[in-house]
This record gives structure tokens, C-alpha cells and sequence, in this order.
């Protein structure tokens, strides 16, 4: 016979990991579901579909684009920025590497909310950008940034860059140098080798960085919010106003779960990209 | 018994569908060095973890010192393992990784240290007791991990091929300083290893085990080389060359009739149920038995002509590989260079090559042979061996 | 020109770093700038340093986002170690699952906290904050313990436990020590992570608690005031200090070595 005990420990694995398993079920899985659920369904109107139709709109529709524009270049302009850097400090820096490693990290530090406040003071009106274009004579009269796409674009490209670095600076890191000496042991020039060895073998770096960035910008809330507030709505500004403004919950509900599937749907035309990127260039 | 330190009955184990180890009964003596040898995969690990009681037998009883211990969990068991790969804690220094056993125990601080400073004096470490363990050498951790295990004084210290990472020289050393550690601590050790020198070299009695998991002989090791009981155990253990014919028995004597060689004189044990007239058997005669001249002497029972085809230097010895005969013989001759080049050839025509040792006593040799010569292969029959096949 | 090449690649990560901090360097020395709501330079002063100090709000949102932090970081690295050590097989495959709650877009998160917690008639507050920092926290301390504890030499568990330390002991002794570099990166992670946080805490902290976040967010849009830019400076010159200490922790036992 055995204690209660002596059954818990034997199976002290399962029920070791039950605090980590329960937390994943009950504050991920249920609360997403919830959300797909209403959808569907609310006490007034029962079982329905209607939410997602008063989505069928031109607005709805442009939001959605605007979006996964946003993200997919957002991404896009991140990856071409950062890769030259990560080759620089990986490859290229071994004095100033640790140095340079840190300022990478410094900025995370500092909360992003003031990071895009900080922004307003170079590009407003009266901002830093403005009064030395003009102190330089580039231009005649202060051009409007903030309270523009410009403006989101910018701080979005800032406020990301980081976190396309970083993956890509891990990849990097686990590079074997070796293998760049052993492709031009066999006769291929830098430009070929780098072509043909080091860019395929950090791709997954890339990759992991693209969909990070991507991810993360469509959702983006605060800083559209901030530069260009509800004159024009992207997807993280429209949920928030269906939530906390106008707490239309159900179609609120129909529009995450429809941005999470067009964001899904790119998503995996990326990946397809990435796919062929790598056919391509082997 | 008190001097039987491990005692397996009937035992089995099984990882998952594959039986890896089949009704082993296996007898241990106490105090003694205990190798158990064989190749990769045979199952002597397991035999270890068994003993240890880092793996569950499926079946069967294990005993040390005649109490049963099948169903007692690793940390109280009254045995200690020195790791292939030393598995030294890597955030603890040397004194620390040696006392854990014993602070775990919680003994009083000041026997600890005075039992963690004399283990390591023994293993000649006195100068590291407080070193990193990344600091140290692979000879200088596996001496630690051995400290680790014998401060505990256990009954049995197990070790799972300790040597095999370090580089020849090291090894031959820490060979023998394992050989004057087990005869100073009387403790019974269990060693596993695959390389049969290492074997030979420190084991009071040792175990071979066959690829499938049996043990195929047991004895001290001069019985297992001298007197091997099959052809693997013949062959793992040392080299041989490996005669197969037929027995020719009269009354009182027997002979060997290996076709393309001439009769060889044999010594037969009679009482062996397998030796009678007309049953094909294996002699196994050892390169260091056979004695290769140049000219023809007197006195040996019996005599092979050949041709040197190869010789390997050896330092201390030299082996000659010499061809004899010109038509097929019987088990796989000896890995030679001759052999690969001829390859291309049929089997059956394949000529018989026959591995000599010669050990190099002499500073200028007399009568020096070279590749080409034709020579004399002689050996007494008390120094070939039987073989049922 | 050929020789110019050289200088291509570091000025331009020169200037890509420039560009990285622009916003900062602006923020620090505003931060010392004797007007208010105004992006003019009117002298140099510290009073905004001083106000901040004398600010009792601050203060206790400050708390608040610390309490929230440490108490997220700390169950994220609890939870997390136990599984690791638990299902050290299973999570080899499975280690990925936990990885979801970084790929689903923060805002769809927060609209499912928001949910549950009113589902359940849940009061919104610190402690619903925690549980939400919690999962993000297990995001990264699983996969990161893991891959730490993928690294150890599993012959050194059996080894303790041959030298007669129990299961716990071993635990304690042996592999706790040995994933304290992949604890740290990850509780500090986690800690950025829940104390960096606005848009959950947007939606789930409710209007009795306010999280620093929230608190700057609130005064980004009433207006733009330096005290902001003095708090953000002193943080920045405080992880500043961490860092060092950590490195410089790194490089000393190193050194005994």
C-alpha cells in the first residue's frame, strides 16, 4: 500500500510543472477563447454572426491595411538597419564589442512611453530637427512631422530597432567563425562567401527578429496613439477605443479576432518569403 | 558471505522492449580489483548503473555484502561511482566537490576537513584542495572525482571507464596509482572499461562480456589470456592467430589437420567433451609464443614456413606478418596491410597471414629480417590453446 | 576611394547609434530645463529633480510598479525552474508552447485579461497585474531556464545523489546554482518587462492602481513637463550603475579563477 505520499513524489514531475501548466491554461487559453467566443455570441443577441458583418466596411478595411503596411515595412526597414549593424559589431568590432553591446542595451531601460514623448521634442514645431534644418538654411519654413503617419513611422522604426537587433545579435554569435575561413580555403572571394555562408546561417535570426518586430508593431497601441492620436485609427488605437471608449465589447471582440487572422494570414506569407529567400540563394 | 561483495541473481533488465541484460548471475569478491571488460554496448555500464542503483532491474536480486539492496534508492546505498566524464560539480572547488558526500552525512566540520586533506593527499593534490575545478587538468579532475568517492569509505567503488578521455601517458600513470590505491584501501573496486590493457593491467579478477550481453569467461587475468575458453575472448583480449582444422585423435594423443599447413602438434585436453576424432575446433596460438628465425632450429613440436609480408615497429617489440601457405583457411586472419592491398582477391584464395610478436632485446640485432625473406615460424604445443568453435 | 571603404560600414553604425539615442541625450538635457511645456531651452536648472522627490504621487506609483515587478519576476522564475526541472524531456518538444503569449499581439492579450477578470467579477488591481505579468514573465524564464538546464551534465545529479543527497538536496545544492546565470537573465528580463508595461496594465490595472506607466502616459497628454524627463533620467543613470555592478561582479569571480 502505498502513502499519498509516496504516490506525490513518484509523480513529483507532473505535479512540479502543474503551477506553470494551470497558469498557461488559465490566463492564456480561457481568456483567448473568451474573446473568440464573444465574438460569436453576446446576451442580447445570442449566437451570431452580425459582429463580424459590421466589420464588412471601407474603414475597417483600410485600417487593417494600414496596419499590416505599418508592420510588414516597419519589419522590413529594421531588418536592412540592423543587419549591417549586427555584422559590424559581431564581425568587425572586437575592441568596442562589449561596449557597443551595452549601449545596445541601454535603451530598454528607459520606458518607451518616453521614448516617443522624447521624440516630440525633436519633432515638433518648435523641436530640435526643425530649428537646425532651418538654422542650416535646408528649408524656409518648419515642416509638420508630428501628428503625421511620418511621425508614427519614425518613432516605430526607433522604438524597434532594438528588438530586431538583438535576435539577430545572438544568431550572430553562434556563427563559427571557422566556417567562413574553411568556404575561403575552398576558393570563394568575401562576397561570395558571404552570400553563400554567413547570410543563410543567420537567416533564422533574421526570421525570428522579422516576425518579433512585425507582431509586435501591428498590435502597436501607445505611439499612434501619441503622434497621431484618432485622426487616424490603426488596429492597436480601434481596439482600444471599441474597449475603453465606446465598450463595444462584442464587435470589439470580432475585430481582435479578425485582426489576429489577417495578421496570422501575413504572418505566413513571410514565412513563405523567407522560405524561398533561402531556395534562393542557395 | 563477507567475502562476496555483489552478488546478481537472476537478473534481467529490459530498456523498454530491448532485453539488454538476460538472467545474469554474477559473483563480486570482496576487497579485490574487478574488471568487467568488453566491447561497446555489451551491457557493462548497465551492470554498473545496476550496482550503483541508478537504473531499476526488471528482474531479479542484487546483493552487497549479502544484504539485499534491489529496492534501495541511489543515495542510500553503500557504494560510490567515479564517472566516465568525472561529473564534478562545476560551482564548487575541489575541497567543496570531495567533502559534499560527507556534509550531506553532516559531519562535524573539523573530520571533514581533516578527511578531505588526507583523501586528497593520497591522490597526490594536496597543492589544489582549493583550486576551481576549471583550473584543473583532465588528470587532475579525475583524480578528484576518485577523492570524491573513496572519502566516503564505501563498500564498493564503482568506475565507469574513468580513463577513457585522457591521453596515453596520463593514463598508464593513473593505471597504476589506481592499482596502489585499491591495494591500500582493501575497498572492492569495480571497473569497467573496454580496453583490455587497462584491464589486464589492474584487475585481481576480471569478467569479458560478449557483445550480447554474456559473460563469457571469468578468472584472474592471466587464466582469461593465457587460457582462453572461446574464440572471442581470444581475440578481444590480446591478439591471436587463430588455426581451424579438424581433430585427428588416436588413443592417447590428438593432432590438428589445418588444411594447406601441415599436421600440428596440439595439446588436448581429452576430458573436454568436444575433443574426439573428427571435430572441427580452433587453436589459438599468441604472436608472442611463436618464435621467427631465419635459420632452422632443433626442439620445437611445431614448424611453419612463410614469407614476411609486413612489419610494424613497435619500440619494445616488433610484429612480423608472415605469410604461410597458399590456400584457404579458417577464421578472420589478423588486420594486416597485406590484407588490404589484396583485397581484390577471392576469399578462398586468400593466403593465411600469420601475426608474430618479437620483443626487440637486443640493442643491435644479429640477424635481421626483412620484408621478403622467407622464414621460420616455431612454437611449442603447451603454449597453443583449444578452442571449441 | 578605395580606402574610404573602410569607414562605410562603422560610420554607418555610428550613425545608427546616434540615431538610437537622439531621443535620449534630448531627454536628459531637457530634463534640466528651466521652463514647462515648452520645447525651448530657458536655462539650466535642477528643480525638476528636487520636485520630483517632493512628489508623493510619484513616489507611489513608483511603488506600485516595483511591487508589481519583483512579485511577477519572482513567480515567472518559480513557476518556471519547476517545470524545467521537472519535465525536462517533455519540454524539449513542448518548451515552444510557452513561447505564445509573446506572439500574440500585446492588445489581443490585454482584451483577454480584461475579459476574464470581469467574467469572473475579478476586481481589477495589483494583484491582477501580477497574474498578467506572471504569463509574460513564463515567456521568457521557461524557455531560457531550459535551455540553461539542456546545458548540465545530467551525470552531476547522479552524482550528488550517489554521494547520499537526497532529491531536494540535489536540487538545492546542485542544480539551483548551476541555472543561477539563466535566473538572472531571465528574472531580469521578466522585471524590465512587467515594470516597462503599459498597454496590459492599460486594461487590467483598474482605476484604484496606477503603475508608472500609466502615471506618465497620464501626463504625456496633459502636457509636457520635465519633472517626466528628470525621472526618466535618474532611471536611466540608475540601470546605468546596475549594469556596471553586474559586469563588474562577472569580471571579479573571474578573476579568482
Amino acid at each position: 500500500m502505498r502513502t499519498i505520499k509516496e504516490a506525490i513524489v513518484d509523480r513529483i514531475d507532473y505535479f512540479l510543472s502543474l503551477p506553470a501548466f494551470i497558469w498557461q491554461v488559465l490566463f492564456l487559453w480561457i481568456p483567448l477563447t473568451i474573446i473568440i467566443v464573444a465574438s460569436f455570441y453576446s446576451r442580447s443577441a445570442g449566437l451570431t454572426f452580425s459582429f463580424y458583418r459590421e466589420l464588412f466596411t471601407g474603414a475597417h478595411a483600410r485600417i487593417l491595411m494600414r496596419s499590416l503596411v505599418l508592420a510588414f515595412c516597419n519589419a522590413l526597414a529594421c531588418l536592412i538597419v540592423s543587419y549591417p549593424i549586427v555584422y559590424f559589431i559581431s564581425f568587425r568590432a572586437s575592441r568596442w564589442k562589449g561596449l557597443l553591446v551595452f549601449l545596445l542595451t541601454l535603451p530598454f531601460w528607459v520606458n518607451f512611453l518616453v521614448h516617443a514623448y522624447s521624440w516630440f521634442f525633436i519633432l515638433e514645431r518648435n523641436g530640435l530637427l526643425n530649428k537646425v534644418l532651418l538654422s542650416l538654411h535646408v528649408i524656409s519654413d518648419p515642416i509638420h512631422i508630428i501628428n503625421s503617419l511620418k511621425a508614427v513611422a519614425i518613432v516605430m522604426f526607433h522604438a524597434y530597432l532594438p528588438y530586431m537587433i538583438l535576435p539577430l545579435y545572438i544568431i550572430f554569435e553562434k556563427f563559427d567563425l571557422r566556417l567562413i575561413e574553411a568556404s575561403m580555403d575552398l576558393g570563394a572571394n568575401r562576397r561570395e562567401t558571404f552570400w553563400r555562408v554567413t547570410f543563410p546561417l543567420t537567416l533564422s535570426g533574421a526570421k525570428l527578429g522579422f516576425f518579433l518586430v512585425m507582431g509586435m508593431s501591428f498590435g502597436e497601441y501607445v505611439i499612434p496613439q501619441l503622434m497621431i492620436g484618432d485622426k487616424t485609427f490603426f488596429v492597436g488605437t480601434l481596439i482600444s477605443e471599441y474597449f475603453i471608449l465606446s465598450r463595444q465589447f462584442a464587435v470589439g471582440s470580432a475585430f481582435t479576432c479578425l485582426s489576429a487572422l489577417v495578421l496570422f494570414v501575413l504572418t505566413l506569407f513571410v514565412f513563405i518569403g523567407f522560405r524561398a529567400l533561402k531556395k534562393g540563394v542557395r | 558471505m563477507m567475502d562476496e561483495a555483489i552478488r546478481f541473481e537472476h537478473v534481467s533488465k529490459y530498456y523498454g522492449s530491448e532485453l539488454v541484460i538476460s538472467d545474469l548471475n554474477l559473483s563480486i569478491p570482496s576487497g579485490k580489483f574487478f574488471a568487467l571488460l568488453g566491447p561497446s554496448g555489451c551491457g557493462k555500464t548497465t551492470i554498473l548503473r545496476l550496482i550503483g542503483g541508478f537504473e531499476h532491474l526488471t528482474s531479479g536480486k542484487i546483493f552487497l555484502e549479502g544484504k539485499d539492496v534491489t529496492n534501495v534508492p541511489v543515495n542510500k546505498r553503500r557504494t560510490n561511482t567515479v564517472f566516465q566524464q568525472y561529473a564534478l560539480f562545476p560551482h564548487l572547488n575541489v575541497f567543496e566537490n570531495v567533502a559534499y558526500g560527507l556534509m550531506i552525512k553532516g559531519l562535524p566540520k573539523a573530520q571533514i576537513k581533516e578527511r578531505v586533506l588526507k583523501v586528497l593527499h593520497k591522490v597526490h593534490l594536496e597543492r589544489q584542495v582549493y583550486k576551481s575545478i576549471s583550473q584543473l587538468s583532465g588528470g587532475q579532475q579525475q583524480r578528484v572525482a576518485i577523492a570524491r568517492a573513496i572519502v566516503n569509505e564505501p563498500k564498493v567503488l564503482l568506475l565507469d571507464e574513468p580513463l577513457a578521455a585522457l591521453d596515453r601517458k596520463l593514463k598508464e600513470d593513473l593505471l597504476f596509482e589506481l592499482i596502489e590505491l585499491q591495494y591500500e584501501l582493501k575497498t572492492t573496486f569495480v571497473y569497467v572499461t573496454h580496453d583490455q590493457v587497462e584491464a589486464l593491467a589492474v584487475s585481481d579478477r576480471m569478467a569479458i562480456m560478449s557483445p550480447d550481453g554474456e559473460i563469457e569467461q571469468l578468472g584472474s587475468p592471466k587464466e582469461v589470456y593465457e587460457f582462453p575458453r572461446t574464440a572471442f575472448v581470444a581475440q578481444f583480449v590480446g591478439k591471436t592467430n587463430l588455426f581451424k582444422g579438424v581433430l585427428s585423435c588416436t588413443e592417447t594423443e590428438c593432432s590438428l589437420v589445418v588444411p594447406g599447413i601441415d599436421a600440428q602438434h596440439i595439446f588436448a585436453d581429452r576430458s573436454k567433451s568436444w575433443v574426439y576424432d573428427g571435430n572441427e575446433v580452433l587453436l589459438s596460438v599468441r604472436p608472442e609464443k611463436i618464435e621467427i628465425e631465419k635459420r632452422e632450429l632443433e626442439g620445437f613440436s611445431n614448424h611453419l614456413k612463410g614469407k614476411v609480408d609486413s612489419i610494424i615497429y613497435h619500440g619494445r617489440a616488433t610484429e612480423y606478418l608472415v605469410e604461410i601457405g597458399n590456400r584457404s583457411t579458417m577464421s578472420t586472419p589478423p588486420l594486416s596491410r597485406s590484407n588490404l592491398n589484396r583485397s581484390h582477391l577471392n576469399r578462398s584464395s586468400m593466403s593465411r597471414i600469420v601475426n608474430v610478436f618479437e620483443q626487440n632485446e637486443e640493442h643491435f640485432e644479429r640477424d635481421i629480417i626483412a620484408e621478403g625473406d622467407t622464414v621460420n615460424l616455431y612454437w611449442q604445443k603447451d603454449n597453443a590453446v583449444l578452442l571449441e568453435k | 576611394m578605395r580606402r574610404l571603404r573602410r569607414f562605410v560600414l562603422p560610420s554607418f553604425v555610428g550613425a545608427a547609434y546616434l540615431f538610437l539615442y537622439l531621443p535620449i541625450i534630448v531627454l536628459v538635457i531637457f530634463s534640466f530645463n528651466n521652463a514647462q511645456g515648452t520645447y525651448n531651452w530657458h536655462g539650466f536648472t535642477t528643480k525638476w529633480y528636487v520636485a520630483l522627490f517632493h512628489s508623493e504621487e510619484i513616489l507611489m506609483v513608483l511603488k506600485n510598479s516595483l511591487i508589481v515587478a519583483f512579485c511577477s519576476t519572482f513567480l515567472s522564475l518559480v513557476l518556471g525552474v519547476m517545470v524545467v526541472y521537472a519535465f525536462k524531456e517533455l519540454l524539449d518538444r513542448l518548451a515552444g508552447l510557452f513561447y505564445i503569449p509573446i506572439l500574440v499581439p500585446e492588445i489581443v492579450l490585454s482584451v483577454g485579461f480584461l475579459y476574464l477578470f470581469s467574467f469572473f467579477n475579478i476586481p481589477l488591481g495589483l494583484p491582477t497585474l501580477i497574474v498578467a505579468h506572471t504569463l509574460l514573465g513564463l515567456a521568457f524564464s521557461v524557455p531560457l531556464i531550459h535551455a540553461r538546464f539542456s546545458e548540465m551534465d545530467s551525470n552531476v545529479i547522479e552524482a550528488s545523489m550517489d554521494l547520499g543527497a537526497s532529491g531536494w538536496q540535489t536540487f538545492v545544492r546542485i542544480v539551483l546554482p548551476f541555472l543561477t546565470p539563466s535566473l538572472l537573465s531571465a528574472g531580469l528580463l521578466s522585471w524590465i518587462i512587467s515594470f516597462d508595461d503599459f498597454l496590459i496594465s492599460f486594461f487590467c490595472a483598474g482605476s484604484s492602481s496606477q503603475t508608472l506607466p500609466l502615471y506618465i502616459y497620464a501626463m504625456i497628454r496633459s502636457g509636457v513637463s520635465p519633472v517626466i524627463n528628470a525621472l526618466s533620467t535618474i532611471m536611466l543613470v540608475l540601470s546605468c550603475l546596475l549594469v556596471l555592478i553586474y559586469s563588474s561582479i562577472k569580471f571579479q569571480s573571474k578573476d579568482i579563477v
